[in-house]
């Protein structure tokens, strides 16, 4: 029968476009929320423009930025590579193998995402640089040196930690959907497991993993805390040195490389992505058999056991450790941390969430369902925000805002406006791969059925992509309570939050004072993964 | 593949439930030259139909043949590009007015019948059930899973049924709010061969109790030909030919009804005077069904159909070809023969007459029905 | 109090026990506090509203501690000469290590009932940054700015975004610490010292010049810096000024060779420095003053070279935005700043060095005076970026 299959398709997905109002009002609306979220781009346009070409070109060839492009460049396919080396095996592991304990690991390697890179960072050098506690323990073993933790090492492992859940967690979602009897078909005929694998599963999860790795790629560019602290020379560090030195111009040039970067980190995923653009992903389909580990399940375990350890454990203890020490000289720096700070951030990062999956919705259903290459862009576009620095975006917003927007200049509106522009992409993404989970013809049942298409998607369409809206929410909740740079920048006077508080005592070195605040930190953003996980549940039912 | 034989019976033991119909006459859905072009393809190039009250009329083609984009045409989830569509005398769709799936009262069964997964059955059913009260739209639904038989599936959600019931589900869902007509989009493909034949009567059944007017797409000629009141036989986006199924079946009015309908061969024919002359023998013009005289002289291509020939077992020198392949159908055989002349034809056998491949056989035309014939291309 | 004299200072002097070197300093003070008795009664009052002027004394300003015990009181203006307070300011604090001020303002807001201030607290080159687009895009909701970073204020004085002061305010405060043109006036001092360990090397272990440091033997793959930490890059940043870039690059290469060990902050290399992994490094004095605080016995005391980039004594000050409309208030706000009790606060808690001179700098720390500064603007330190780019150029960072 599956002659019909494919006419069926074509004509269908050609289909979508009887509504032409509607998709025209839908493509407007989609439009409208990428300029918007594009819009601090602006400010960059204009500070760029302040500088001198001929500066400018000799900036951008300047030895110094030749090489720090490089360092860049590395880093980013370092770390996306080493996530994807760790996130995929972990899936699988947890998806399709008799591994014990799958759903405790489970947990374990998607909370790593929840601990801001920084304190992850600092928590490293602790523990693994030349004076931390390793050293400290290794030291009367006669151990004088180890190993150096900076410079790239450190940084592709420590970002790596802290960011390759996202690959971990796309490339469940696509594990989870997948059909098992195609992995079934090329064993039949005569395919080796890993054969199989290579030849069958991977090609199908290819979208989500490069989904994932997206997130990953476009933080590791954007991130400046976490190069800083392991002492890597970056594209962003250029920047805030720049920003240091009060020179905005060289700042705005450097930040259009960085926006080309990721322009190009953005092309190279929709081009693996591209196949299955406009398709529908069947769900409920057969799982695979599991995966029977045999010997391999105690080093699998060891495996899963290493890296939560090293992205979980290891944070924790060394905040843990920071309240213990935290006695008399760790206390008295400035205010004491206030109840309303934790209020502040959770309500800050809720209306993120929230604000983030509804302007998500019309982009992420016009990339699912829309009939062309260019219905995508909105999608693909809205991606450059995740990769702004802070420090970038907060000043374009203190600039434009109060040039055209005066009003919310110093509310919590512009915070939350931040939080979308660099966020929303991570509800974008969830969001579309739930509706390519949905049958198209739902709505056009329901419009047979007499309801308008408005009623029809709320009524058929949104019950069933909300798990997934949730998790998008989660995953922007959970990044905003992170988040430093554009807090300190946008956050209205005297508003404090965790990470505001945190930096305040950490800047002063009152370390004792910033592990409670980080640990509760860690505590909600880790129930916020509950969602998230939640979610994977509903869909595998 | 067989027809099925049943077909008229059926239909004539299904004819009394019919009285449903108020004016078996009137004309429900009207097509009138309707096209969808996409860019340069025509999907469908300026197709009419009319589809009569209470009918079951199934379009019937190839894959792409655009028997799907009408229905969709009709259903108003694509828009014609020229032509205009009426539904109960109503224009849904010409130049002027376009009208949304949502106001034009059709209901529509999927292929996957679409089932919405977060709703029971009775959820399901009752969807479309818009301007009821809770009370009426409750007695509605419990009438209409007496009707599909699923009254003790109510509160079930829809992945716990099987294939047939969710497809009987998707019925009684498109049909709770009385629509003017029914369109079934490939309706039984999703279901194993057994519950196919059943749901085919099954589904029948309940669209003849309902006396709800169907248009339904199939590319399974089977299917159409068991289930329908007419057929409509589709390629290249327009209609070959329209009409009961037999008589089409019978009489393809072209090469490509012929063609698409049972397993057909073509016999090259030289007509010559009263006679015509073929690779198994020469028959006389009165066999054919209709007149060939203007072909007097030219060759013409005689529709056989494997209950049309027998086979017979000869010496190679009287043989008309021999045996390349058998099929076994369980009750029979199908032979493949390819004759001295070039032709290929098919002959149907009961399982006890046996041959082996490369066997010479002599070639009887034993149809007792006047046999199509066409000007060879 | 009235203003302070010279005769003032000099009779309260004498009414301190000083050591008499310029070297150990804290061994001194710790002596001290092991004979104190611990227990300081002076906490602050935790947010008892409605407490009047009147019911706020000495003791709340100062901070608690064996550094702090038997000081005399302040001299200077006091706030009680000081006209009332009364209005909203809206303060920019530049730099994490400023949230301490904010204690300073609690106090001030206790004080006077009708006084607010609303804070926003960030570094304070994003500050800098961010008032020049404030400016650009109309002007800064700000009135007043204040930073750990003197560079910081003179660039936002430089983009001409700050008014100056009237003499009421900067007048005390010594010329260098403050702006030429007043535009900005530094509040509290930190000095760049050497933190050693006293188990390890004698105050005349360490060489009275930086340009000594990498013939030291004893510093010798024991000598700890952080050079990613602003201060330490202002320290180098001074010594491009007073010398050269060619001069400074030489240094930072020797000292390299020399084998110098890298910490994220100066805190660490003065707790590495007490726990003897390190016998000596680069730091702000006010951080072994904090190791002392925190373990009274720690073997740490504080030297300081004369008269060059390593002595250099750099301020957090505070300047007056342009276009604000309660001048008046955020003048006064800054006398109160550079009040006696406000000065005690500084140096009793952050341990820094107060801008008066009826305040002496805590734990018997050398004054201003007895330290010998380098003769430069501080205004003039704000090319960071130059000294980063050579920081990473000669792969210090």
């Amino acid at each position: 029968m599956a002659t019909g299959d494919r006419d069926r398709v074509v004509e269908q997905t050609q289909g979508a476009t009887t509504e032409r109002s509607a998709s025209r009002v839908l493509s407007g609306v989609a439009v409208a929320i990428t300029l918007l979220v594009l819009s601090p781009l602006a400010w960059l346009v204009l500070r760029a423009g302040e500088m001198d070409a001929a500066r400018a070109i000799e900036l951008l060839t300047s030895q110094t930025t030749i090489e720090v492009t490089a360092n860049t460049i590395v880093l980013v396919g370092s770390v996306t590579l080493l996530s994807a080396f760790v996130g995929v095996p972990l899936a699988i592991l947890t998806v399709q193998t008799d591994l014990p304990f799958r759903r405790f690991w489970t947990v374990t390697s998607a909370l790593p995402l929840v601990v801001p890179s920084y304190i992850g960072a600092f928590a490293f050098v602790s523990a693994f640089g030349p004076q931390g506690h390793l050293s400290d323990l290794l030291a009367p073993l006669g151990v004088d040196q180890i190993p150096a933790i900076y410079g790239l090492p450190g940084a592709t492992l420590v970002l790596t930690l802290f960011t390759y859940p996202y690959i971990f967690l796309t490339t469940r979602a696509a594990l989870l959907s997948f059909d098992g009897t195609i992995v079934e078909a090329a064993r039949s005929l005569n395919h080796t497991r890993w054969e199989a694998f290579k030849r069958v599963t991977l090609p199908q999860i290819l979208p989500g993993i490069a989904g994932g790795g997206l997130l990953v790629a476009l933080y590791t560019l954007g991130d400046f805390g976490t190069p800083s602290i392991m002492k890597y020379d970056v594209f962003t560090r250029m920047i805030f040195n720049e920003f240091g030195a009060r020179r905005i111009d060289y700042a705005a040039v450097l930040s259009w490389l960085l926006l080309a970067m990721a322009v190009v980190i953005l092309a190279i995923e929709s081009r693996i992505e591209a196949g299955r653009d406009g398709a529908y992903v069947s769900r409920g389909a057969r799982r695979p058999g599991e995966i029977k580990l045999g010997v391999w399940k105690l080093p699998a375990t060891l495996f899963c056991g290493a890296v939560a350890t090293l992205g979980l454990a290891l944070p924790i203890a060394i905040l843990l450790q920071w309240l213990v020490r935290g006695g008399v000289g760790y206390s008295g720096a400035g205010r004491p941390f206030e109840l309303g700070f934790a209020w502040n951030s959770l309500t800050v990062a809720a209306a993120a969430a929230a604000v983030s999956v509804v302007v998500a919705l019309p982009l992420a259903y016009l990339a699912a369902r829309g009939d062309s290459r260019i219905s995508s862009l909105p999608d693909r576009l809205s991606y450059v925000g995740y990769a702004v620095p802070g420090v970038v975006l907060g000043l374009a917003l203190v600039f434009l805002s109060l040039k055209y927007v005066p009003f919310v200049y110093n509310t919590v509106f512009l915070l939350v406006f931040a939080y979308v522009v660099r966020f929303m992409p991570q509800a974008v993404g969830t969001t579309k791969s739930s509706l390519l989970q949905v049958d198209p013809s739902y709505v056009e049942a329901a419009r047979s059925l007499g309801y308008p298409p408005l009623t029809a998607f709320r009524k058929v369409v949104l019950p069933l992509v909300a798990p997934g809206i949730a998790a998008g929410g989660a995953l922007v909740f959970l990044t905003t309570m992170k988040e430093l740079p554009a807090t300190l920048m946008l956050r209205p006077l005297g508003f404090e939050t965790f990470v505001t508080y945190i930096w305040r005592v950490q800047e002063s070195g009152y370390y004792g004072q910033a592990a409670v605040p980080a640990l509760v930190l860690v505590a909600v953003s880790g129930l916020s993964m509950l969602v998230i996980l939640g979610r994977e549940q509903q869909n595998g039912a | 593949m067989e027809p099925d034989i049943d077909t008229r019976n059926t239909t004539a033991a299904f004819d009394s439930v019919e009285s449903a119909v108020d004016d078996p006459s009137a004309t429900v859905v009207e097509l009138d030259g309707i096209t969808r072009e996409y860019g340069a393809e025509t999907a469908v190039d300026d197709l009419s139909l009319s589809v009569n009250d209470g009918e079951l009329l199934t379009l019937l083609g190839p894959s792409g043949c655009g028997k799907t984009t009408t229905l969709r045409m009709v259903a108003g989830l694509e828009r014609p590009s020229g032509g205009s569509i009426q539904i109960e005398e109503r224009a849904v769709a010409d130049g002027s007015t376009f009208r949304k799936p949502e106001e034009r009262n059709v209901g529509i069964v999927f292929q996957d019948y679409a089932l919405f997964p977060h709703l029971n059955v009775a959820e399901n059913i009752a969807f479309g059930l818009r301007d009821a009260d809770s009370h009426e739209a409750d007695e509605r639904v419990t009438e209409l899973l007496e009707l599909v038989d699923l009254t003790d599936h109510r509160e079930k959600m829809p992945s716990k049924l099987s294939g047939g019931q969710q497809q009987r589900v998707a019925l009684a869902r498109s049909l709770a709010p009385e629509p003017d007509v029914l369109l079934l989009d490939e309706p039984f493909s999703n279901l194993d061969v057994r519950l196919r034949v059943e749901m085919r009567e099954e589904v029948r059944k309940i669209l003849k109790r309902a006396g709800v007017t169907a248009i339904s797409v199939t590319h399974d000629q089977e299917e159409a030909l068991s289930i329908s009141d007419r057929v409509a036989i589709m390629n290249d986006g327009t209609i070959e030919q329209v009409g009961d199924p037999a008589e089409v079946f019978e009489n393809p009015e072209s090469r490509f009804v012929a063609s698409f309908l049972g397993q057909a061969s073509f016999l090259s024919a030289r007509v010559a005077g009263d006679d015509i002359e073929t690779g198994m023998g020469t028959f006389r013009t009165g066999r054919l069904n209709g007149p060939v005289e203007a072909y007097n002289g030219a060759t013409v291509d005689v529709l056989v159909r494997p209950d049309d020939l027998r086979a017979i077992p000869t010496a190679e020198s009287t043989a008309d070809g021999y045996v390349t392949q058998r099929q076994y159908n369980g009750p029979s055989f199908v032979y493949r023969v390819k004759l001295h002349s070039g032709d290929v034809v098919h002959c149907l056998h009961n399982h006890s007459e046996s041959f082996e491949p490369g066997e010479p056989v002599e070639i009887d035309l034993t149809a007792d029905h006047p046999l199509a014939w066409y000007p060879t291309e | 109090m009235m203003e302070h004299n010279a005769d003032d200072a000099d009779r309260s002097d004498r009414n301190r026990s000083r050591p008499s070197s310029r070297r150990g300093f804290l061994a001194a003070s710790g002596t001290l506090a092991a004979g104190a008795l611990a227990g300081c009664t002076d906490m602050l009052p935790g947010g008892s509203d409605g407490t009047s002027a009147s019911e706020l004394s000495l003791g709340d300003f100062r901070g608690s501690g064996p550094l702090v015990e038997q000081r005399s009181a302040p001299e200077g203006t006091s706030i009680d000469d000081l006209p009332d307070l009364s209005g909203e300011l809206t303060m920019y604090l530049g730099g994490g290590e400023s949230g301490l001020y904010l204690d300073l303002v609690d106090l001030l807001e206790q004080i006077y009932p009708d006084f607010s201030v609303s804070a926003q607290q960030e570094s304070a080159s994003n500050l800098a940054n961010r008032i020049a687009e404030e400016n650009r895009a109309g002007s800064t909701p700000a009135d007043v700015f204040m930073a750990v970073d003197a560079g910081s204020l003179g660039s936002v004085a430089e983009d001409g975004a700050a008014v100056s002061m009237s003499a009421e305010v900067t007048d005390p405060v010594r010329d260098v610490f403050k702006d030429s043109e007043d535009r900005w006036v530094g509040f509290a001092g930190r000095a760049r010292a050497i933190p050693y360990n006293t188990n390890e090397l004698s105050a005349g272990d360490v060489p009275s010049t930086v340009a000594a440091f990498p013939e030291t033997s004893a510093f010798g793959d024991s000598f700890g810096w952080a050079p990613s930490y602003s201060a330490f890059q202002s320290f180098v940043t001074a010594m491009r000024v007073i010398e050269d870039d060619e001069t400074t690059r030489q240094w930072l290469q020797s000292m390299q060779d020399l084998g110098v060990t890298t910490y994220d902050n100066e805190f660490a290399v003065s707790n590495r420095v007490a726990d003897g992994e390190i016998t000596a490094g680069f730091a702000n004095h006010y951080y072994s003053l904090r190791v002392q605080s925190d373990r009274s016995s720690a073997p740490i005391d504080l030297a300081f070279t004369e008269g060059d980039a390593g002595a250099l004594v750099n301020v957090s000050g505070a300047q007056i935005l342009d276009g604000t409309e309660n001048e008046a208030l955020a003048e006064n706000f800054l006398r109160h700043v550079l009040s006696a009790e406000a000065q005690e606060f500084f140096a009793t808690r952050t341990y820094a060095y107060p801008m008066i001179s009826g305040v002496e700098p805590v734990g018997g720390l050398p004054t201003i005076d007895e330290l010998n500064p380098p003769d430069i603007d501080l205004g003039e330190l704000s090319d960071l970026g130059g000294t980063v780019d050579m920081l990473r150029e000669v792969g210090v960072l």
